[in-house]
């Protein structure tokens, strides 16, 4: 990338959600697939639960890597949407790429998640 | 005045004020964050999330440790506790400098944020790959308490 290039960014969400069943240690897999026509400046992460007894561990596709060493609070990885949590670097994700969020229920109620990643699609 | 403002040097690549995405105080908070400039050789690097889990009794104190593999460039620290009252204090020590973040423990109200209101430090700090951070807790309540503490940055 020509460092002194102009980008287009245009602002995008990644939406993922989904409902945590209730027993006490229920796990829910949800994954984002990047669309294959740009690449993603990851810049905030939203979020919202209906417990904050919820952990969450991020999986990047394409290395295997995970973004943690063990399950976050979700409270300490996403903000809200008046309060959003910046990666204070942004991540730029490759086309296609995809990445999975593994939740744990760690109440014993359902959980009602949704997750946003929130940034730029760039356009060179 | 555009976000997508020049960093300071012609040569540089265009960067983001960090100052224009945080919710509360926007620019004012620019002299509380790292720079474009500190952050300029972070560029690429992925973001990591180290965690701690504590559970400790009513007035104990725990030593834990993480070791980042690789380089790791912390950013702040998030954290929370199921207990509020009394809550727990702890320090940070990165053991291959031999150095304490605070010369007393900190109450955690007082050391850590939540993603929605996070504190950033001015500098990212780099700890060294396979050096490890101590991370001591006490806990101050005559109940049990249980959380977690997160040290928030990016790594290779």
């Amino acid at each position: 990338m020509n460092p002194n290039e102009v980008l287009d960014r245009v602002p995008f969400d990644y939406v993922v959600g989904g409902t945590v069943a209730a027993p006490l240690g229920s796990v829910l897999t949800l994954s984002i697939a990047l669309d294959a026509d740009r690449e993603f400046e990851w810049v905030w992460i939203v979020g919202s639960r209906t417990s904050a007894l919820l952990t969450v561990q991020v999986t990047d596709g394409a290395t295997g890597k995970t973004l943690s060493n063990g399950p976050i609070d979700f409270d300490n990885w996403a903000g809200t949407g008046p309060l959003p949590f910046p990666l204070v670097e942004p991540w730029v994700l490759a086309p296609g790429s995809t990445l999975t969020f593994n939740l744990v229920n760690n109440s014993t109620a359902l959980n009602v998640v949704q997750i946003v990643l929130r940034g730029y699609k760039l356009q060179h | 005045m555009s976000i997508w403002q020049r960093a300071g040097a012609e040569h540089l690549p265009l960067r983001h004020p960090l100052g224009v995405w945080l919710i509360q105080r926007k620019l004012a908070t620019s002299a509380f964050v790292p720079s474009p400039q500190a952050r300029l050789p972070l560029a690429g690097k992925m973001p990591f999330w180290y965690v701690v889990n504590f559970i400790l009794a009513a007035r104990e104190t725990r030593e834990y440790r993480v070791t980042p593999g690789s380089d790791f460039y912390l950013f702040g620290l998030l954290g929370d506790s199921l207990a509020q009252v009394g809550g727990v204090k702890a320090y940070i020590y990165d053991s291959k400098r031999k150095q304490r973040f605070s010369d007393k423990p900190v109450n955690s109200a007082n050391l850590v944020g939540t993603a929605s209101q996070p504190f950033f430090h001015r500098a990212p700090y780099r700890f060294p790959a396979l050096s490890p951070v101590l991370i001591k807790i006490q806990n101050l309540g005559v109940v049990a308490n249980a959380g977690q503490i997160v040290l928030y940055g990016v790594k290779d």
